[in-house]
């Protein structure tokens, strides 16, 4: 009987694929479909425009157009509340500077604020997209671009300044430095219109903060102060830590996520991950979002690690992952996968528990924290090692 | 890409489509949805061949999240809009096709999943986002359903994977 029903299935499909056969679909609904794929696309990679638009960018990219500090404004040790910037609409436009679809190396300058200089951006994007970048200093380096958005995002080495570089489908590229627009000229020296940024003060509300957090020693707690970027240890390196498509995740972990309330977009939702290797216990026992600290391990001897993603808001960390979240690869919020290192994936807001006296995250930053722990013997632990690494381009 | 796959795979999509919605209209919106969702990324495909099958593997989803979307603003019986079958229809595939346009979306998604594309029960959990006792039971229920539809007694249960279908025209003779 099944054999039967499929054959009527396939039947089906055939007398369909006739039915089907005349019709001009590309004629009568192909300009239409390409249009929703462009203006997806943009709304994607950048954040500037109204209305739906802004809802569908704005998430994945908001936070990197806020300048580093006045963002993100650290929290007293006293627990007072944190200023949180509203939810304001960015000024707009950005300086822009439309970079031909063939013109990958073509190298722009960019004039940063208060005559700091100038500093040379190359985009290249024949494969995978990086942006090489040249300081008035003359320090040279290459950052890597986000495979979806085109974004690039970078804090110049020995410099305060967040330099947000969008490349979008059009080719155009918009480049923000220190939350400022800055002037782009394209590569014959042309210089667009300049276009003065909105410094009207931005009004804060309150965020609520984390508990007075002077005793609390891990980044797995809600509390904890965190130097802003990095940080790292020779035995314990964080090789990854970014945002993956559910596809991606899926093909990471062997299996098939589907989105379900994602961390990053309902539109085009992205996967958190954190990928992370003890370097002196290779294959140590570890856990999702679990503090290698944690009383409840004491019964274990050897090395532990952990590994999870947490919230940071004001430089300290305003949620952590819930209790619950479970730690088997496929799971919902939170998967585990062993694949040349520890690699967390975060699947859905759920993961995460907002701790207790924030009344909203939705300024934060994503970090990626890990954490070491030997135990010599019940009872008896070394001093845990802790790194962590912002996601960047990742609001809470 | 998208151009081509639109002028040279559309018949085969939209016929795959209407299976899933049972709804020729339907399938034109869906099949753009995810036209849409596939060629938004930035994915590049060797050939147009995997470009139709990553097409093809979007459309139930695009469907499930369009009545979900369907069900927020209006929650009025869906079943309402879809055709009923219709006596003087007397060619198998029109049988068939009619009897899954009475099926409710989900359980329709289903049995083109299980039936069209082979996929068994946890990998159209999987697919779909659903539990495998869920998908047992859409199974169920549209085998049901389908052999009450066409004439058939109902000889398929939860824990098989066959189902009876036979054309109404053999019936009549």
């Amino acid at each position: 009987m099944s054999a039967e029903f499929r054959d009527a299935m396939r039947g089906q499909f055939a007398a369909g694929e006739q039915r089907f056969a005349d019709e001009e679909f590309a004629e009568q609904f192909g300009g239409a479909v390409a249009g929703r794929v462009k203006r997806r696309r943009f709304a994607t990679n950048t954040a500037v425009g109204g209305g739906s638009v802004v809802a569908i960018g704005a998430i994945a990219l908001a936070a990197m157009y806020l300048p580093r500090g006045s963002s993100t404004p650290a929290a007293t040790p006293s627990g007072s509340a944190a200023a949180c910037v509203t939810e304001t609409p960015a000024p707009d436009p950005y300086p822009v500077v439309t970079v031909p679809p063939d013109a990958s190396g073509t190298s722009f300058e960019v004039e940063l604020p208060d005559g700091a200089g100038t500093m040379i951006l190359t985009p290249v994007y024949d494969d995978a997209p990086v942006m090489e970048v040249s300081l008035p200093d003359g320090t040279h380096f290459t950052t890597p671009g986000d495979p979806v958005s085109l974004a690039y995002v970078f804090i110049a080495p020995e410099s305060p300044l967040v330099v947000v570089a969008v490349l979008d489908f059009k080719g155009d590229l918009q480049v923000t430095v220190g939350g400022v627009d800055a002037v782009v000229k394209d590569g014959v020296g042309h210089e667009p219109p300049r276009i003065v940024a909105d410094t009207t003060p931005v009004p804060v509300v309150d965020c609520g903060t984390a508990e007075p957090s002077d005793t609390v020693a891990s980044p797995f707690e809600c509390g904890f102060h965190m130097d802003p970027g990095y940080r790292t240890d020779s035995a314990l390196t964080i090789t990854g830590a970014g945002y993956k498509t559910y596809d991606e995740a899926g093909r990471l972990a062997g299996t098939t996520f589907i989105p379900n309330d994602p961390v990053v977009s309902n539109i085009d939702p992205l996967v958190p991950y954190v990928t992370v290797v003890n370097n002196e216990v290779p294959g140590a026992p570890a856990g999702m979002a679990l503090d290698p600290a944690d009383d409840t391990v004491d019964s274990l001897v050897g090395a532990l690690t952990g590994v999870a993603v947490v919230k940071v808001q004001g430089g300290v960390v305003v949620a952590v992952p819930s209790d619950d979240a479970p730690d088997v690869a496929g799971g919902t919020p939170g998967a585990l996968v062993v694949n040349q290192g520890l690699t967390a994936l975060v699947l859905d807001k759920a993961y995460f528990t907002t701790c207790p006296g924030v009344t909203s995250t939705a300024y934060s930053t994503l970090y990626a924290v890990a954490g070491s722990q030997t135990h010599v013997r019940q009872q008896a632990k070394e001093p845990a090692i802790y790194v962590w690494q912002q996601l960047r381009g990742i609001t809470g | 890409m998208l151009e081509q796959v639109m002028r040279e795979r559309a018949p085969r999509l939209l016929a795959y489509a209407a299976m899933v919605t049972g709804n020729d209209a339907e399938a034109h919106d869906v099949l753009q949805d995810a036209l849409v969702k596939c060629f938004s990324k930035r994915r590049t495909f060797e050939h147009v061949n995997a470009a139709e099958a990553y097409v093809r593997r979007a459309i139930p989803n695009v469907y499930i999240d369009r009545i979900r979307r369907r069900r927020t603003r209006d929650t009025a019986d869906q079943r309402s809009s879809q055709p009923e079958l219709r006596e003087s229809d007397i060619d198998t595939q029109m049988d068939v096709q009619r009897a899954l346009a009475t099926l409710s979306p989900r359980v329709r998604t289903c049995m083109v999943l299980r039936f069209y594309d082979d996929l068994t029960v946890p990998q159209i959990a999987h697919t779909l986002g659903l539990a495998e006792g869920t998908i047992k039971r859409y199974l169920s229920d549209g085998a049901a359903s389908l052999a009450a539809v066409l004439g058939m007694p109902d000889a398929w249960s939860g824990d098989e994977d066959t189902v009876p279908v036979v054309s109404s025209r053999k019936e009549r003779r």
